[in-house]
């Protein structure tokens, strides 16, 4: 898996952010077991208690379970998967919509760039 | 510890040492044969001159160079680079001191053995082995005559004598390296101060002990047989109190003083 | 008990300099700490007096509970800023060695380590490269199961490809019991890898947080605060 870690945010929201990222595209599936704490830790090259902390709160909010003898494995929660997608897509259409209001854009004009500019994409 | 300490020393040492020794060894060994040699030749004579001579520097090469060796052996490992390693080995401090002197003593006792052998293999003969003999019986003869009987007394004193003078020594050279390691800009300048200045001390001291031991006995006559009872002892206790001085002074140094670069 | 480190009021003199003045510092346990400073902040004396190499003129410190000493030796293991082994050895003498005098040394981790970075083991070290040599340096300090690793600029003189493969030795390497201090001045290279940062600056602690702490209240990296607090 591909980490890329920037250096002006806490370490361990990029964490989050970004195996929450993994779980929506499928790299991790559900039920499927996480690698140790200091092998995922080693790949995105951070501190093992910094990638402790990231999946300490991935467990608090049920992504990620963790059984005391054979590791941690993302939930096999659909819905909270779904429903994780789902705020994802918000935050990247939030972020959107913020950045076209800078660009001095009113919600009608951006909608209508929004369709144009997907029918362009479709040919 | 110690024992490891000491293997290492060894092993590092040997590196130059026993070949500078080998090369002794063949040097006699080809004088030997050249010696035995009788030929008008001038081309052999050169050679055989030339055979000689470097025999010759051979035999004042292992031995200074044994000594010059452990000298510059003994700054370069604890207080150069080398340093960083040995002083934070698991090891106490005075461990790593007794080593290089246990180790340095024995390379000077084998230097010499080493000169006295190759003298042996490149000039001796079968009477000269029976000359020797009747030397070694002589020398028992006078020194029982001399000192009452007691002559392996008096061996193992003047053996112990030997090596604790040779030990005095080293520990001296040691203290004056710990000593000039405290000037930290002109480290090897001021180790050689350092020994000039102990040297100068312990002159003074003696001059100073053999005044006074002079002012208390003027009897001339107990001669050579007060030797082994009362100057022999005497001198032991001497050299042990300042072996003793420099070894824990050295010690001291490092453990407390110690400004690796 | 989870303090590794302890240092109070340590101050160090040289000859009209003061090196280090009243340092107060505790290091827990299970950490990797970035010891962050110019060069001559008295971060090299610091390593010294922490493995025994210099013994402070104020103020306590103690490893794992001990002063310095062959305790303590036992426990830490430091890398130093230089190449401080035999150079006439071969690395696999050098490997009997650090096994000889260090009862945690692991020699086939040492070996493992070796070949995955294709140095042979049968080399003098002499005939190596300086960076091939200060890898190995690190591979034999990191072969040992210590409490505290001391490594001073040990991914200076390594290409980038060897500089990952030394921070993901010292990653796997990790383990709760272990604290890895790493003095450096590549500080972007190793700050996601740091759990907390020490700057020193002019022989005093003038910051210890941990990174994530900086990244929140300051909003940048480490990297561009050490820019700006020791801005020349």
């Amino acid at each position: 898996m591909q980490w890329d870690i920037n250096s002006d945010r806490p370490v361990y929201i990029q964490l989050i952010e970004q195996i929450q990222a993994s779980i929506i595209t499928g790299y991790f599936k559900p039920s499927d077991k996480l690698p140790s704490v200091r092998d995922l830790a080693a790949e995105a090259s951070v501190n093992p208690n910094t990638m402790q902390k990231a999946l300490s709160e991935l467990e608090r909010t049920g992504l990620v379970y963790s059984n005391r003898t054979s590791g941690r494995y993302i939930t096999s929660d659909l819905l909270l998967i779904k429903e994780l997608k789902k705020q994802s897509a918000k935050n990247l259409v939030i972020d959107f919509l913020d950045k076209m209001n800078q660009l001095g854009y009113e919600k009608e004009e951006v909608l209508s760039i929004l369709s144009e500019t997907v029918k362009e994409m479709g040919k | 510890m110690l024992n490891k300490l000491m293997k290492y020393e060894l092993k590092a040492t040997s590196r130059l040492l026993v070949p500078l020794y080998l090369i002794l060894f063949i040097l006699s060994i080809v004088n030997r044969f050249i010696f035995n040699f009788n030929s008008q030749d001038v081309v052999f004579k050169i050679v055989n001159t030339f055979l000689m001579i470097s025999y010759v520097i051979s035999i004042f090469a292992v031995l200074i160079v044994t000594v010059i060796y452990m000298i510059v052996r003994f700054y370069k490992n604890l207080l150069t680079d080398e340093g960083y390693l040995m002083f934070t080995l698991p090891t106490k401090t005075h461990e790593l001191i007794t080593s290089k002197l246990i180790i340095t003593v024995l390379w000077t006792i084998i230097s010499v053995a080493a000169v006295l052998i190759s003298l042996f293999i490149a000039f001796s003969s079968q009477a000269d082995f029976v000359d020797i003999l009747n030397a070694v019986r002589d020398a028992i003869t006078s020194l029982n005559r001399d000192f009452g009987g007691n002559w392996i007394f008096a061996l193992i004193e003047g053996i112990v004598m030997l090596l604790l003078s040779l030990t005095t020594n080293i520990l001296m050279i040691y203290a004056s390296i710990a000593l000039g390691q405290l000037f930290s800009k002109h480290k090897i300048i001021g180790s050689f101060i350092s020994y000039i200045a102990i040297y100068t001390v312990i002159q003074f001291a003696m001059i100073i002990v053999l005044v006074i031991l002079g002012a208390f006995n003027s009897n001339v006559e107990l001669g050579v047989s007060v030797l082994p009872k009362v100057i022999l002892p005497t001198s032991i206790i001497i050299l042990a109190a300042g072996s003793s001085c420099f070894y824990f002074g050295t010690n001291y140094i490092f453990k407390k003083k110690l400004n690796l670069d | 008990m989870s303090t590794i480190l302890e240092c109070q009021s340590l101050s160090k003199r040289f000859s009209g300099f003061a090196a280090l003045t009243d340092v107060n510092l505790t290091l827990e346990k299970g950490r990797i700490i970035g010891l962050l400073g110019p060069n001559g902040s008295g971060k090299s004396t610091l390593l010294k007096i922490i493995n025994g190499l210099l013994v402070p003129d104020t103020g306590k410190i103690q490893i794992a509970g001990m002063e310095p000493g062959i305790e303590t030796k036992k426990i830490v293991s430091y890398l130093p800023e230089r190449t401080y082994l035999n150079d006439w050895m071969k690395v696999s003498e050098l490997v009997a060695f650090f096994k000889d005098f260090y009862s945690d040394f692991d020699a086939n981790k040492a070996y493992d380590m070796l070949s995955r970075l294709q140095i042979d083991p049968g080399r003098k070290l002499k005939t190596l490269s300086k960076g091939t040599k200060e890898k190995v340096q690190l591979i034999l300090v990191m072969s040992r199961s210590a409490e505290l690793y001391c490594l001073d600029e040990p991914i200076g003189g390594v290409d980038p490809a060897s500089r990952d493969y030394i921070l993901n030795t010292i990653i796997s390497n990790y383990n709760e019991n272990a604290t890895v201090l790493i003095s450096t001045h590549l500080i972007a290279e190793i700050e996601n890898v740091l759990d907390e940062v020490i700057f020193i600056k002019n022989g005093t602690v003038t910051l210890h947080s941990s990174v994530d702490d900086v990244r929140a209240k300051e909003g940048k990296s480490v990297d561009s605060l050490f820019r700006e607090v020791f801005k020349c």
